[in-house]
């Protein structure tokens, strides 16, 4: 008889895990997991025959990454505290996919606010785990749900504008991690979320697998701050699936600096008329890190807007994917999509796949795509080293100035600072000496 | 201060500059004037050491020491400025954030300490005030949305803040209107000083108005033909540079 696969020991795991879940009371909650499980065992893992992961592919993580839950574990205060905001924030820590209720803040929550981890959830639980679709290019977020131990889950009355943050901090473990996510604002609520995974300093590889589902009702606007800064042996997956109603703005940023595979899937549905999606990514890779954004953005109705920048700087051997899809539907006139990629290849090794993937089935929009790949300008750094400048300091002054457009559409302020001290921590490790 | 000795130069395999010689004292300001396409921007370019530009012949020293083995920012550090004809934008870095890590540069190859951010923050703001100079531009992207003549303004007040000693102005006085171009030449004029010379470059005359050299070398097809007294660059502007051509010829 031979060993059995990779899917039938995550079976195994999660027969005995399986008690010890959110929800393991409410029958409802425990068929819902157990379909999940099956929804996955039906299709594994995604593989490259699937256009959506076509450049990333999960090969080595069967081999290196044990298939079953990750054991309790604690972080070093220290990395918590640099992880998180200075400032005032309402803030949930997860370390091995626990609720760390030490390292949280959730005193003084507004009325009409409930923020809790899902791990103290009852009744919101099949909503928050609720099927992403059944199928291989879902499969990871139907594991999940037949996995997730913990997550963030918040949600806003109508009309309520948190004043302070909300900051999400994750650190994983060598093993299987899955959070899931829930995020819902009411009618004209207002939030801004800080979402982070960080390295907890194991040189172990670990997989954290994440889902998070983002629901804004009409006229809501949710700032949406996103950091995956994870050790360079850990995979990581995110599928975020966000809901835009009429007149809501989503302003989304996502900063990629880590992992061995790191991948964050964003599906955005245009739900109402009139609305605005700004998303603007940035990815630091170098080393042997395979770092992938993959958009999904569908314009269901018209008169909405959508905006994606991302930037790549790329490094070593480094690998970054970008799929920026962009589906117009039939009847969504007067839609308004942008798209624009950028690349900085620093070194003969480095890779970028770039593709724009637009479906455009109505006639009266805007729409444009472009993507560019280069070097650090010669001419920038000839200007920086006839003022003295070092070619390393230069380079490292440039990689900032490439960065900081990314950057700056985070709001001003104490929220700036934080993600542009989490880019610089990655630039000032960027190698001396290169011509 | 600067000596150019028998400099012969090709870009892109062409040779642009056939043989200059060129001597600098300590607290001399000496023009290059010349036709387009005479050499002149390549000149600085070689002095500045940009990748390009190979020196096939001759040599440049500065203070007797040779420059041409020595990187660009080793240049700058030694006190050669290039004012540059098309200041570079670079979208993303503050000027302020871009100045102090050349200043400090400059200081560290001195021996000196890094310049603190509030001493920098008032030393840049006093030269600035010199230079008219809005104070935001130190928080805007370096030469990003500058007019032309902002553009020209901050590479002086790069300059002032840097206090090389080999000053090289190539076309500062392009797109600079009469007000700006008088502001840009007091910001020169209070750099000059017994120890501290300058090379500027210019098509027109006019520059030369308020920045007053010691000596006018003309520059025709690579080579210096004439060389002269501030008289000179009158004379150009009186006859053109057709017939000083012709007259070397």
């Amino acid at each position: 008889m031979s060993a059995p696969s990779f899917i039938d020991r995550l079976s195994a795991a999660h027969q005995s895990a399986a008690a010890s879940l959110p929800g393991a009371a409410q029958p409802e909650v425990t068929a819902r997991r157990q379909a999940a499980l099956d929804s996955f065992r039906r299709h594994g893992l995604p593989t490259a025959r699937l256009e959506a992961w076509k450049f990333t592919s999960l090969t080595g993580l069967e081999r290196q990454v044990p298939p079953q839950p990750a054991n309790e574990g604690s972080v070093d205060p220290a990395r918590v505290q640099a992880a998180t905001l200075p400032g005032d924030s309402f803030r949930l820590v997860f370390v091995n996919g626990r609720f760390d209720a030490a390292a949280s803040k959730l005193a003084g929550l507004p009325k009409g606010v409930r923020l809790l981890p899902l791990s103290q959830a009852g009744p919101e639980l099949p909503a928050v785990l609720a099927s992403a679709g059944d199928d291989r290019a879902t499969s990871l977020a139907e594991l999940n749900a037949a996995f997730a131990s913990d997550g963030l889950l918040l949600q806003l009355d109508d009309g309520v504008a948190l004043d302070r943050p909300v900051e999400l901090v994750a650190f994983g473990a060598p093993a299987l991690v899955n959070l899931r996510h829930l995020v819902r604002l009411g009618h004209k609520a207002e939030a801004t979320l800080v979402e982070s995974y960080r390295d907890a300093g194991s040189a172990e590889t670990g997989w954290n697998n994440i889902a998070a589902g983002i629901e804004l009702a009409e006229g809501a606007k949710l700032t949406h701050i996103r950091l995956q800064g994870e050790s360079a042996a850990t995979y990581h997956a995110a599928l975020g699936r966000v809901s835009v109603g009429a007149q809501a703005r989503y302003a989304h940023v996502s900063v990629q600096a880590g992992g061995r595979v790191a991948r964050h899937e964003l599906q955005v549905e245009f739900a109402g008329r009139d609305a605005e999606v700004d998303i603007q990514g940035l990815v630091l890779a170098r080393g042997s890190s395979h770092v992938d954004h993959t958009l999904r953005l569908h314009h269901a109705v018209p008169d909405c807007r959508s905006n994606q920048l991302f930037k790549h700087v790329v490094d070593d051997q480094g690998h970054a994917v970008f799929q920026g899809g962009i589906r117009v539907a039939p009847h969504a006139q007067k839609t308004d999509a942008q798209q624009l990629s950028r690349t900085l290849l620093l070194a003969d090794r480095a890779q970028i796949d770039t593709k724009p993937e637009l479906e455009i089935l109505a006639d009266d929009v805007k729409c444009s795509h472009g993507a560019s790949i280069g070097d650090v300008d010669a001419q920038q750094l000839f200007y920086m080293q006839a003022r003295g400048i070092s070619v390393a300091e230069a380079r490292r002054l440039l990689l900032s100035g490439f960065a900081y457009e990314v950057v700056s559409a985070v709001p001003e302020g104490a929220l700036r600072d934080h993600v542009e001290a989490f880019v610089e921590a990655w630039l000032v490790q960027e190698k001396d000496g290169q011509a | 201060m600067l000596e150019i000795k028998n400099l012969h130069a090709k870009v892109d395999g062409k040779e642009i500059l056939h043989g200059i010689d060129l001597v600098i004292k300590p607290g001399e300001i000496h023009a290059v004037m010349g036709p387009n396409g005479s050499g002149k921007s390549t000149l600085s370019y070689v002095l500045a050491g940009r990748d390009g530009y190979e020196v096939t012949e001759g040599d440049i020293l500065l203070n007797g020491q040779s420059l041409l083995s020595m990187e660009p920012e080793e240049r700058a550090r030694e006190g050669v400025f290039l004012a540059f004809q098309y200041p570079v934008e670079i979208p993303g870095v503050a000027n302020a954030t871009f100045l102090r890590s050349a200043v400090n540069a400059v200081r560290k190859h001195k021996g000196l300490a890094d310049m603190d951010a509030m001493t920098f923050l008032k030393t840049a703001k006093a030269k600035m005030k010199q230079l008219q100079m809005d104070e935001k531009f130190l928080q805007r992207a370096v030469n990003v949305g500058f007019s032309g003549g902002e553009k020209k303004r901050n590479e002086v007040f790069q300059m002032l803040m840097l206090e090389p000693s080999l000053m090289i102005l190539d076309e500062t006085d392009s797109g600079l209107d009469i007000d700006a171009l008088k502001v840009v030449a007091e910001g020169v004029n209070a750099l000059r000083s017994p120890e501290r010379s300058a090379l500027v470059i210019t098509h027109y005359q006019r520059l030369l108005d308020y920045i007053v050299p010691d000596v006018v070398h003309v520059l025709a097809r690579g080579r210096i033909i004439k060389t002269g007294g501030k008289d000179l660059a009158l004379e150009l502007e009186a006859k053109g540079y057709a017939d000083i051509v012709a007259d070397a010829a």
